[in-house]
């Protein structure tokens, strides 16, 4: 048997009283886009980065990109993750010809960033691009 | 009008086959990818009759670009550890945007990392286009997806499509948003009809889904390059006077590359 219809059910919120918590999450991109913003000041300005996002489907694909202003704002693709739409983690790390990483949460996504942009083949390519942009 | 190759040379250090197949088809653009043969060697090997072939350097370790064109003409503006893309820019000829890829292999990363590479290269050539303002593009490599597979077909992904007639349309709506096609002829080579070969690699496993022939490498085309472009694309089976295949009639990995080459060329 249904309840008779109550005009007051207008008035109800049924949200949770618990506030959203947008503004505590740090995401992925954010962290991303700090360190972006890092290397344009440890290199005079010379090698920039930048953090260019898109959704792809179901997907969110942020891709980590040196720039070199002086050099016609040539880009390299340093690095991508991709997550889901609606869930920040896991997400998959691509780097260079290592298989694409599982990343489990922020403080695996930190490490990894760490291993990404002290190795080896990061260096020398920023220092290639520092070469070439001071002509 | 202006001829490339593209060839995935899978280490071998064969930089007299290499030579071969330019110089008897005249190739203009030579694209290579897995190559070990140090670029000096293969300069001195190109260049060993006429001294017209330069390197065009790019910071893409996968891909090593040589042409007979000024190097100047082919400026790098985006690359990754996976493609270089930059600008070829001939006197009297249109500009156009010249994409050199080699994605990763089936056997290190699994079909929905391969789709996600074909999505990244494909936002990466439309942010390119929106830079340059145009989108005359050549997208030339090694895939290693075969042009019927997801990251190939989708919207999200390459978007690229069997019929010349399909692309002209240029575009196509899918839920309210524009999705921009590529024309990829590469879909006319599949099965040995014309006593051809049915690909440009071949891959025989004990699985109950084998294909056994795969056309990895491909060149896809958008349709403002399409009324330069007749069809003329092969996938080459001899290098000179060498054969490119075994006595099976597959590609002949001992003597060359387990990858074939292919040729194209295009008026713009």
């Amino acid at each position: 048997m249904s309840s008779a219809p109550d005009a007051n059910a207008l008035n109800i919120d049924l949200w949770p009283k618990e506030k959203f918590a947008a503004d505590d999450i740090v995401t992925p991109v954010s962290i991303l886009r700090r360190q972006a913003a890092l290397l344009g000041e440890k290199t005079q300005q010379l090698v920039a980065a930048d953090v260019s996002t898109a959704a792809t489907g179901a997907k969110m694909e942020h891709s980590f990109r040196l720039v070199a202003p002086a050099l016609n704002n040539y880009r390299y693709e340093l690095f991508s993750v991709v997550h889901k739409v609606d869930e920040l983690y896991p997400l998959t790390g691509y780097f260079r010809e290592s298989p694409p990483r599982r990343i489990a949460d922020q403080s695996d996504l930190v490490e990894w960033l760490k291993e990404v942009l002290s190795s080896e083949s990061t260096l020398k390519r920023i220092d290639a691009l520092m070469a070439q942009a001071k002509g | 009008m202006p001829r490339f190759l593209f060839w995935n040379l899978n280490n071998k250090l064969v930089p007299h086959l290499v030579k071969d197949v330019a110089r008897s088809n005249e190739v203009d653009v030579l694209v290579l990818a897995e190559c070990a043969i140090p670029i000096g060697a293969m300069l001195m090997e190109l260049n060993a009759e006429t001294p017209d072939f330069q390197f065009a350097h790019g910071e893409c370790e996968r891909i090593q670009v040589f042409t007979r064109f000024d190097p100047g003409f082919l400026t790098p503006i985006f690359e990754s550890d996976r493609y270089s893309i930059r600008q070829l820019r001939l006197p009297l000829r249109a500009e156009v945007l010249l994409a050199m890829v080699h994605l990763p292999s089936k056997m290190h990363s699994a079909g929905e990392s391969q789709r996600t590479s074909c999505s990244l290269l494909a936002r990466a050539v439309l942010e390119q286009e929106a830079t340059v303002g145009h989108t005359r593009t050549i997208v030339v490599g090694d895939f290693n997806v075969d042009p019927f597979e997801h990251g190939f077909v989708a919207t999200d992904g390459l978007h690229a499509v069997m019929s010349k007639t399909v692309a002209l349309r240029k575009t196509r709506r899918v839920e309210g948003r524009d999705f921009d096609f590529f024309y990829n002829p590469m879909w006319g080579y599949f099965g040995d009809t014309g006593n051809k070969t049915c690909g440009t690699y071949y891959y025989d496993k004990a699985e109950h889904v084998n294909y056994f022939w795969h056309i990895f490498d491909q060149v896809l085309l958008r349709p403002d390059l399409l009324s330069g472009f007749s069809d003329d694309v092969r996938i080459l089976t001899v290098a000179g006077n060498t054969p490119l295949l075994d006595r099976g009639g597959r590609p002949d990995g001992e003597t060359a590359s387990d990858h074939l080459p292919i040729l194209f060329s295009l008026d713009f």
